[in-house]
């Protein structure tokens, strides 16, 4: 079902993967095991034993490494562990969990590039549903129950979002401005409003409904809901663009709006939607950000619109129009974040991301246009 | 007609060039002779064009050698062939409208002064002794966009005249020995295609030996001596093109003889209500108050020389033209203005013109490229109904006998009259009842045009009324029931019946200022 784009960027992640993982070195890192609310913990021969509340036992044996820390607080079982630096869970829930911001906006990058547009202002769409949503979370307050907060939020994040995001496509329609222009004046606006909003500060106190109790839920030590976000709506994606009228009408325009508009195509309609949908997912990333994280300032995902619009292109979007997927979107997303967890594992100076992160973008293109030639040779 | 002396100057033997699964040419040998025009014909996928790359070194030959005086010129090697006296003037324009036509003519050699500046009184030197050759009317610091399509041509000739740089030790440039046409007139009016033909023998009364590639069979009449055909990429046959009969060329490039274009049986639909009705439609320096009607059933023929007009026209009652005013009906009701959708709505398909440029998507497959202005309908609540779709696209491709490997392969492995044919297909559907044909054959083979004559034929016989724009006179004649003529954006007169010929076309066509 997936296409060879598809299916060569999976390979791509494996490798990078394998590469990471033998290329950083393993690490000790420190295990805890401390009693639960109600339980207890004993010391026996060659050892401890820990008791729940539920009346269960287990006994940690001196020899496995097990020290008992109790300076301070609740008395607590520590043992070091070697893990490898790149591949262990924690590490790559991270990956995956800042993948999923990245990559819902992604798809909706990849819906504007696919019919010949750019947006530039996707990383301040993002700050300004931030802010807009954390504003709302805060006068909640800390108390509110989920079935509150979560309605709240994604009506003022995507509700901002798609309101940035139908403002700039009205002016690319409307005004005849190319898209770049108006969405780099956008980047400043947007990303203006909400350090004027903020003045700069951070803000806090969300419903723990939200964030603890929903975005950063853990499960068997993996925050799964950022992931599920990520998937339904590359899922959703992939859907639109190949099953809806919608979504062929987008690849119609970005082949060759001319003849879009001999065929009928409402094409500023059509654009004015890419946009406002771009902009919405950048509000429901917004959402699962100050969720995430618990607070929000007005820098938030500076410099995102370079890491969305190369994984909507290390994801085969074209842009001279006409091709892109949601999957590969969602992809180059991940191939993003391996690039950017690389540079952190490997030891090397964080400076230099953006080169890596600059130069990841071009080879994509140029190996893009290499595979183009190759095919149109054989045609 | 001048005899050209019989001197062989270019050899061609045994070229064989393959792309991918397609043998483009397959064991061709031509002789050209110094001082002929040589045209090289055959339907679209012939060879023609490839022959005549391989020839100037823009492609590497599989096998088979191109010689020049008796010497070699190595495969695939434009600075051999260029240093040989090889040019070719492009189908497709490819200059850059921006500059002027000094700097398009010395693009690849500035003159500079101190060694950076650009010499633009040497330039424009050089340049007009280029023109002077052929058509010292054009100014070498004019702005190339602002020459009409003819003159551009012309500038591309003067470019292919250049002798070029000189070599390095001193040496003098290299003149130009042969020229390849590759279908010159497809962009121009009458006028400047006979401007350009005089040029083709010009050029070969000095000497030159020109290869003419052209679909045109007036054209090859008119200018050519000899005349090769090939089909398939096989060499047919080379004859004196004054022992021929259109009929027996046409016979070489698709291997049997079709029935020669008649006219169709005039509808006599006259108590009918038309159902296209247009009402002084204007558009600023466009068109000026046209109005016309067409019956169910019928074909009318709109005539006129290029940029009189005709595809505004078209564009207009559309709704492509968001300056246009006046008022379009279709049955009856006016249609809201500047909505092609609207149009479509009410049963209104345009094939436009250019096909690569405003017909076709070429990321999306055949059957997308069908169905694109039906899917809303077919799809529900916005979701693609891909069975419904496969039927209808099966069908018409079937019925349109558009040769395509799979329905989802991409327009663009399709040949030239496949492509048109896909794009006719798209507005042949029983719920079109108004079809505005532009150039509908433009570019593509005989055997091909006979089929798009049949399908038009048979559209209007099921009383869809059609509306029609052609440059080529025959085409026009043979299909229409009547022709209105357009000049400067008025219509400027309508043929009936026995009236209908090239020459009154063409008397009204340039009735310059009737109004």
């Amino acid at each position: 079902m997936l296409a060879a784009q598809e299916s060569g960027l999976i390979v791509v992640i494996a490798l990078m993967m394998l590469g990471l993982t033998l290329a950083t070195e393993s690490i000790r890192r420190p295990h805890f095991v401390a009693p639960s609310p109600g339980g207890s913990l004993t010391s026996v021969e060659g050892g401890w034993v820990l008791k729940g509340a539920d009346g269960r036992e287990k006994k940690y044996a001196a020899a496995d490494g097990y020290e008992l820390l109790d300076s301070g607080g609740e008395p607590r079982l520590r043992r070091f562990v070697m893990v490898n630096k790149f591949l262990n869970k924690e590490n790559l829930v991270g990956v995956a969990t800042v993948s999923s911001f990245i990559a819902i906006m992604a798809v909706g990058m990849s819906g504007i590039i696919i019919s010949g547009g750019i947006d530039l202002s996707v990383g301040s769409i993002y700050a300004l549903a931030a802010v807009a949503g954390a504003f709302a979370m805060q006068a909640l307050g800390p108390g509110a129950s989920l079935a509150v907060a979560l309605p709240i939020g994604l009506l003022v994040c995507c509700g901002v979002g798609a309101l940035c995001g139908a403002a700039n496509g009205s002016v690319v329609v409307g005004l005849r401005v190319h898209p770049f222009i108006v969405t780099l004046g956008g980047m400043a606006i947007y990303r203006g409003l909400a350090f004027v909003t903020t003045q700069g500060q951070s803000i806090g106190d969300f419903p723990s409904a939200l964030t603890l109790g929903f975005f950063k839920k853990t499960m068997g030590g993996v925050n799964p809901v950022p992931m599920i976000f990520m998937v339904v709506i590359a899922v959703a994606g992939a859907v639109v663009l190949r099953h809806t009228v919608f979504g062929r009408r987008t690849f119609a325009i970005g082949g060759n709006e001319t003849a879009g508009r001999y065929a009928g195509i409402p094409v500023g309609r059509t654009k004015i939607m890419l946009f406002t949908i771009a902009g919405l997912l950048a509000g429901l990333a917004a959402l699962m950000r100050l969720g995430y994280y618990g607070a929000v300032a007005s820098d938030a995902g500076q410099g995102y619109e370079l890491d969305v619009i190369a994984a909507a292109v290390v994801g085969g979007a074209s842009l001279s129009g006409g091709r892109g997927s949601a999957f590969g979107a969602m992809l180059g997303a991940v191939v993003i974040q391996l690039i950017e967890n690389g540079i952190v594992v490997l030891g090397i100076d964080s400076n230099y991301k953006l080169i890596i992160v600059g130069m990841a973008i071009v080879v994509a293109v140029v190996v893009d246009q290499a595979k183009q030639r190759l095919t149109a040779g054989r045609g | 007609m001048k005899s050209p002396s019989d001197a062989i100057l270019l050899k061609v033997e045994g070229v064989s060039k393959r792309f991918g699964i397609t043998q483009a040419l397959d064991e061709v040998s031509v002789s050209f002779r110094a001082g002929e025009v040589h045209a090289l014909m055959g339907e679209n996928g012939a060879g023609k064009s490839t022959l005549g790359k391989v020839i100037a070194g823009l492609h590497r030959q599989d096998s088979g050698t191109v010689t020049i005086d008796g010497k070699m010129l190595a495969p695939g090697s434009i600075d051999e062939a260029f240093a040989a006296g090889v040019r070719i003037v492009h189908q497709e324009l490819a200059q850059c409208p921006n500059l002027s036509v000094a700097e398009n003519l010395c693009l690849h050699d500035l003159p500079k002064r101190a060694g950076f500046l650009v010499d633009r009184a040497e330039m424009n030197r050089r340049a007009a002794s280029l023109l002077a050759r052929i058509e010292p009317e054009i100014d070498p610091s004019a702005p190339l966009g602002s020459l009409s399509p003819g003159h551009r041509q012309i500038v591309q000739i003067a470019a292919a005249l250049d002798e070029g740089k000189p070599d390095r030790d001193g040496a003098a440039g290299h003149s130009a020995r042969v020229i390849v046409f590759d279908e010159p007139t497809s962009s121009l009016s009458i006028a400047e295609t006979e401007r350009l033909l005089k040029i083709v023998r010009q050029l070969a009364s000095e000497g030159l030996t020109v290869i003419y590639v052209s679909h045109r069979m007036a054209e090859i009449f008119a200018c050519c001596d000899r005349v090769t055909v090939l089909r398939d990429g096989k060499f047919v046959g080379t004859s004196n093109v004054a022992d021929m009969a259109e009929a027996d060329l046409v016979e070489q490039m698709i291997g049997r003889r079709i029935e020669a274009t008649t006219r169709r049986e005039t509808v006599s639909a006259s108590d009918a209500r038309p159902i296209l009705e247009v009402r002084s439609l204007s558009s600023p320096s466009k068109l000026s108050g046209v109005s016309l009607t067409v019956k169910p059933g019928e074909i009318v023929g709109v005539g006129g020389l290029v940029g009189s007009g005709r595809s505004e026209l078209l564009d207009a009652i559309f709704g492509l033209d968001p300056s246009a005013t006046g008022e379009v009906r279709v049955n009856g009701q006016i249609v809201r203005a500047g909505s092609p959708r609207a149009m479509i709505r009410v049963g209104v398909g345009y094939v436009p013109e250019d096909r690569r440029l405003q017909g076709l998507f070429f990321q999306l497959g055949c059957d997308e490229n069908i169905v694109i202005p039906v899917m809303p309908r077919l799809a529900r609540a916005g979701v693609r109904s891909l069975r419904a779709e496969r039927t209808l696209t099966s069908a018409r491709l079937r019925k349109f006998q558009v040769k395509a490997a799979h329905p989802s392969i991409a327009p663009g492995a399709l040949s030239g009259g496949n492509q048109q044919k896909l794009l006719i297909a798209r507005w042949m559907s029983p719920d079109v009842k108004v079809l505005l044909l532009d150039e509908p054959t433009r570019g593509i083979d005989v055997g091909t045009k006979s089929e798009v004559y049949k399908l038009v034929r048979q559209a209007a016989d099921r009383g869809t009324a059609v509306l029609l724009v052609s440059s080529e006179m025959p085409e026009l004649l043979a299909l229409s029931d009547r022709i209105i003529v357009l000049c400067q954006g008025r219509v400027t007169g309508e043929l009936h019946g026995e009236a209908m010929t090239q020459a009154g076309i063409l008397r009204l066509a340039t009735k310059e200022s009737a109004a």
